[in-house]
C-alpha cells in the first residue's frame, strides 16, 4: 500500500480514529497492528524479515546491557561481541535480499573478464520493501546502546513499534531511537491544530509527488529511455527535470510520512530542506536525505575517524561514505558511480577551498553576498544535476551518452520548435508543470527563512480554507494517477 | 471545563463544515469534468415518464421517445447505452424504479446472447456515470464489480481528471437531452441475401442474462410496472453468427413461462415495412428511418395494448412540444451533416 492509492486513503482514517479512541494503553499495540498490517500489504512473507530484524536488534540491546554488568574488559571484548552479531546478522539479511544477485553478477563478469565461465544462478529473491530503511533504524538502536547513548529497553512492543511505525517504514525519514524510541514511550493524546497541520503536510506532499514528480517522470523516462538521441537541450531539460523528480518524489513521500506522524501526535526528522538552494555540495547533503546522511556521518564516517585523522584520511572517509551511500541506494553501478561522484565533488571542494578563498579575497567578493550565493546555487545544482544524470541512466555507459548529448545541439531551437512536447507532455501539462514547479519554488524560498506550514496554520479562517481546498483539488485534478482515460474508448460510436 | 468544550465543539463544527464545502466543490468539478449527465432523465419531474426504454445500442438507435411523442403523446425516456448487458440493465432499470413510477418498461433483449455481467469498461462508465451517487450506484456497483475496480465508478474524478485539459474544447461527449436518450445514425448498409432463421430455430441463452432477465421480470412485477421484452431487427456478419438469432428466438419461449409478452421484430418485418436493405446504418443497428418504422410500430403496439395516458395537451407536458421542435430541427441538421 502505497501513500498515493485509496487503500490509504481509508487505511489512514481507520487507523487514526481507533488510535484516539482506544486507551492510551492499547495505542502502541494498535499501531504496531497497523503497522505490520500496511508492511503485509506487499508480501505477508516480509513480515519475518521485519520481525527477525526487530528481535535480533531488540536483543542485541538486552546483552549489551547485561555485557555491562561485567569487569570492565570483559565488558567491552562481550559488547563488541553483540555489536558485531546484530550488524552481521542485519547486513547479512540485507546482502542476500538486496545485494546477492548484484555481487555474483559481478563477480561473472570479473571471471568472464580473465577467461573463466561461471554460471549465475537465476535468484528468485524480491527486493523486499524499505528493507534498506528500516535495517538501517534499527541497527542505530543497537549502535546507541553499544555506544551508552541509550539505555536497553525491555519493552518489545515499543521497540518493535520503533523499528516498524508506518508512516516511515517504506521511505524514511531513518529515524533514530533516541528520538522516535522516546517519543513512542510517551503517552499521546490527539491535537486539534498539530493534526490539521500534519495533514496539510501531508497534502502537500501528495501535491509534489502526484503533481509534480509523476508528470515530470512522464518526460524523464521518454527522453532516457533512448540516451543520446535527443537534442542537448532536451536531454538538459530532462536532467533538470528528474531533478525536480527525484526531490518531489522523494521530499513528498517524505512530507507525507512526516504529516501522517504528526496526525499520531509524532514528530519525524526533516528528511529535505530545499535541496536546490545547496551552496555547495557539502551543503547538498545537509539539505538532501538528511536522515541518511547523518545515519552514514554518526554510524559510519566518524568511527572511521572522520576528519580527525589528517587530510588524506579525511577525504578517503568521505569517499567511502558515499561509495557505501552510492551502493545503499541500489545494486547497480551506476549507484556506486553517482555516489563515487559525490565523495569526489567534496574532495575537489575541499581542495580547491583555499584557492578559491584566495580567489574572493583578490576579487573582493563576499562570500555571503547575493552574487556568490547565485552562482554557488547555480553550481551546486549544475553538478548534482549531472550526477543525478548518473543516478537515472539504466548504467553508466547510457548516463555518458546523455551527458555527451548536452554538447551536440544545445541550441534553443528543439524547445521552440515544438519537438519538445514529443515526449510524453503536451502543451497544457508543461504548463501545469511550470505553475506547480513556480508554486514548489515560492514555498521552498519561504521555508528557506521559517517554516511555512506554522504560518499558514495562523492566518485566518478563509485563507486557509482556500488554501487546504486549492491544494487538494490541484491534486486531484492535475494529479497523474488513475487508470487512466482514454477519449478514444469512451467516444460515442456504435458497436 | 466549559471553555474547553465550547472550543472543542467550535472545532468540530468548523471540521465537518470544510468536509461539506469539499465534498460540494467534488461532486461540482466530477460533474464538470466527466460531461456524461443524463439530464433528460436525471433531471426529469419525478413519476412524469410514463414508459421507459432499456437495453443496449439496438434500442440506442432503435427508438426514439420524442417522435413517440410526436405520433402517440406518449412520455417516455430510452436509457439504453451502447453494450449494455441485462445484468447491467437490471441496475440501471432499479434505480430508474427508485425515481420513476413508469407504467410500461420496454426492454431489448438483444443482449441475452453475451454470458458475462458487463461488456468492456467503457461500456459500463457509459452505462453507469450519468447515475448519481446513491444507493442505486452503489447497488450495481456492488453488483457488477469486483473490489479494487470500483473506485473509478464511485469517484469517478479518479477517471475523468485528466480531461481538464479537454474543458473549454467543443469535443465534449454529451448527449443532447432534447434527444430523451436516443441516439440517431445516418448510414445505410445493405444486407441482401441474409437469411432470417424461423422463429422456431432456437438456441439455448447463456445462464447469465436469463437470469438477470428473470429478475428483471420480478422486480417489474414487485414495483408494479408492466414488461414488454422486444427484439429490434439486425443482422449478422458472417453466418456463424447465426446462433445469435437462435438464442433472440428462444426468449420467447422464457417469455411465456414467465407470462410476460415478447415481440421479435424480426418476425414482423413485413408489417412494419422495415427493410433490411434500406433501414440498418450497419450490421446490427437502424438508421433514422429504421428507428422511425420501430418507434412507429411500437407506439401502435403499445397505444392498443396499454392503457397509457395520451399527455398532449396537458398543461405539465407544455414543455415536450417545444422539446419536439427543437429535436426535429436538431435531427434533420444533423442529417446534412
Amino acid at each position: 500500500m502505497v501513500f498515493n492509492s485509496v487503500d490509504f486513503l481509508i487505511f489512514f482514517p481507520v487507523v487514526c480514529l481507533v488510535y484516539f479512541i482506544i486507551p492510551r494503553r492499547a495505542r502502541n499495540v494498535w499501531l504496531l497492528l497497523a503497522s505490520y498490517y500496511f508492511y503485509m500489504s506487499w508480501n505477508p512473507k516480509y513480515a519475518l524479515l521485519i520481525l527477525a530484524s526487530t528481535a535480533v536488534t531488540y536483543l542485541s540491546g538486552i546483552f549489551i546491557g547485561w555485557a555491562g554488568t561485567k569487569e570492565a574488559r570483559r565488558a567491552r571484548a562481550l559488547k563488541r561481541l553483540f555489536l558485531v552479531l546484530s550488524f552481521g546478522v542485519n547486513l547479512a539479511i540485507l546482502c542476500v535480499f538486496k545485494y546477492l544477485g548484484f555481487f555474483l553478477d559481478t563477480v561473472a563478469a570479473l571471471l568472464g573478464a580473465v577467461g573463466i565461465d561461471m554460471k549465475v544462478p537465476a535468484l528468485d529473491i524480491l527486493l523486499p520493501v524499505g528493507i534498506s530503511f528500516y535495517t538501517f533504524q534499527a541497527l542505530s538502536y543497537t549502535a546507541d546502546v553499544y555506544a551508552g547513548k541509550l539505555t536497553p529497553r525491555r519493552n518489545f512492543i515499543t521497540y518493535a513499534l520503533y523499528v516498524s511505525f508506518f508512516p516511515q517504514l517504506v521511505a524514511g525519514p531513518i529515524e533514530r531511537s533516541d528520538h522516535l524510541l522516546e517519543q513512542l514511550e510517551r503517552p499521546r493524546s490527539f491535537d486539534y491544530l498539530r493534526a490539521r497541520e500534519g495533514l496539510l503536510r501531508m497534502a502537500w506532499g501528495l501535491f509534489q509527488k502526484v503533481v509534480v514528480a509523476d508528470r515530470a517522470a512522464v518526460f524523464v523516462d521518454a527522453v532516457f529511455a533512448s540516451p543520446g538521441a535527443a537534442p542537448g537541450s532536451v536531454a538538459g531539460t530532462a536532467m533538470v527535470f528528474f531533478f525536480i523528480q527525484i526531490y518531489c518524489d522523494f521530499g513528498g513521500y517524505s512530507n507525507i510520512a512526516i504529516g501522517a506522524a504528526q496526525v499520531l501526535g509524532v514528530e519525524l526528522i526533516e528528511n529535505f530542506r530545499q535541496p536546490w538552494l545547496a551552496v555547495s555540495i557539502r551543503d547538498f547533503w545537509r539539505r538532501w536525505h538528511i536522515s541518511l546522511s547523518t545515519w552514514f556521518r554518526d554510524y559510519v564516517y566518524i568511527p572511521l575517524g572522520g576528519s580527525r585523522r589528517g587530510k588524506v584520511r579525511k577525504w578517503l572517509n568521505t569517499v567511502t561514505v558515499f561509495l557505501l551511500s552510492g551502493l545503499w541506494h541500489g545494486a547497480q553501478w551506476h549507484f556506486v558511480a553517482w555516489g563515487l561522484l559525490h565523495g569526489v565533488y567534496q574532495v575537489a571542494g575541499d581542495m580547491t577551498d583555499g584557492p578559491r578563498r584566495r580567489i574572493r579575497a583578490a576579487l573582493r567578493i563576499r562570500e555571503d553576498g547575493a552574487l556568490h550565493r547565485v552562482c554557488a546555487v547555480a553550481v551546486t545544482f549544475i553538478l548534482t544535476t549531472a550526477a543525478f544524470c548518473v543516478f537515472r541512466a539504466g548504467s553508466v555507459r547510457e548516463a555518458a551518452l546523455m551527458l555527451r548529448s548536452l554538447f551536440t545541439d544545445f541550441g534553443p531551437k528543439a524547445l521552440l520548435s515544438g519537438q519538445i512536447l514529443e515526449f510524453g507532455l503536451d502543451k497544457w501539462d508543461l504548463a501545469v508543470f511550470a505553475c506547480s514547479v513556480a508554486a514548489l519554488m515560492a514555498v521552498d524560498l519561504l521555508n528557506e527563512r521559517r517554516p511555512v506550514w506554522p504560518l499558514l496554520e495562523r492566518q485566518v479562517l478563509p485563507v486557509r480554507w482556500v488554501c487546504y481546498l486549492a491544494l487538494i483539488f490541484a491534486v486531484l485534478i492535475f494529479g497523474v494517477y488513475g487508470p487512466g482515460y482514454d477519449a478514444a474508448s469512451f467516444i460515442y460510436f456504435a458497436f | 471545563m466549559e471553555k474547553g468544550k465550547s472550543r472543542r465543539a467550535v472545532r468540530c463544527i468548523e471540521a465537518l463544515a470544510f468536509l461539506l464545502i469539499f465534498v460540494l466543490l467534488l461532486a461540482f468539478v466530477s460533474d464538470a469534468l466527466r460531461g456524461r449527465d443524463r439530464p433528460e432523465f436525471y433531471s426529469e419531474r419525478k413519476n412524469s415518464l410514463d414508459v421507459l426504454f432499456l437495453g443496449s445500442s439496438h434500442m440506442l438507435n432503435g427508438v426514439s421517445p420524442m417522435e413517440l411523442w410526436h405520433r402517440c403523446g406518449i412520455a417516455s425516456c430510452n436509457l439504453s447505452e451502447n453494450g449494455q448487458l441485462l445484468p447491467v440493465t437490471y441496475y440501471v432499470l432499479q434505480d430508474a424504479l427508485d425515481r420513476q413510477s413508469p407504467k410500461l418498461v420496454v426492454l431489448d433483449v438483444y443482449k441475452v446472447i453475451q454470458d458475462t455481467l458487463y461488456d468492456e469498461k467503457s461500456y459500463l462508465h457509459t452505462s453507469l456515470d450519468g447515475m448519481p451517487l446513491g444507493l442505486g450506484k452503489l447497488r450495481a456497483v456492488y453488483g457488477l464489480l469486483p473490489a479494487g475496480e470500483r473506485t473509478e465508478f464511485l469517484f469517478d474524478i479518479v477517471l475523468y481528471h485528466d480531461r481538464w485539459k479537454e474543458l473549454g474544447s467543443l469535443e465534449r461527449e454529451e448527449r443532447d437531452p432534447d434527444f430523451k436518450g436516443y441516439s440517431p445514425l445516418y448510414t445505410t448498409e445493405t444486407h441482401e441475401g441474409f437469411q432470417i432463421l424461423p422463429e422456431s430455430d432456437t438456441s439455448a441463452p447463456p445462464e447469465i442474462p436469463v437470469d438477470y432477465l428473470r429478475k428483471i421480470v420480478e422486480l417489474c412485477r414487485e414495483r408494479e410496472a408492466e414488461l414488454l421484452l422486444v427484439a429490434t431487427p439486425f443482422t449478422t456478419p458472417v453466418p456463424d453468427d447465426m446462433d445469435r438469432q437462435q438464442r433472440v428466438n428462444a426468449v420467447k419461449e422464457l417469455a411465456e413461462q414467465w407470462d410476460v409478452p415478447f415481440v421479435n421484430m424480426m418476425h414482423s418485418l413485413d408489417e412494419m415495412d422495415f427493410d433490411l436493405n434500406e433501414d440498418l446504418a450497419d450490421t446490427y443497428h437502424a438508421n433514422v428511418s429504421g428507428m422511425k418504422k420501430i418507434t412507429d410500430f411500437l407506439g401502435r403496439y403499445i397505444s392498443e395494448r396499454y392503457d397509457i395516458p395520451d399527455r398532449r395537451g396537458e398543461r405539465d407536458y407544455a414543455a415536450w412540444d417545444e422539446t419536439y421542435i427543437r429535436y426535429a430541427e436538431k435531427l434533420e441538421k444533423l442529417e446534412d451533416e
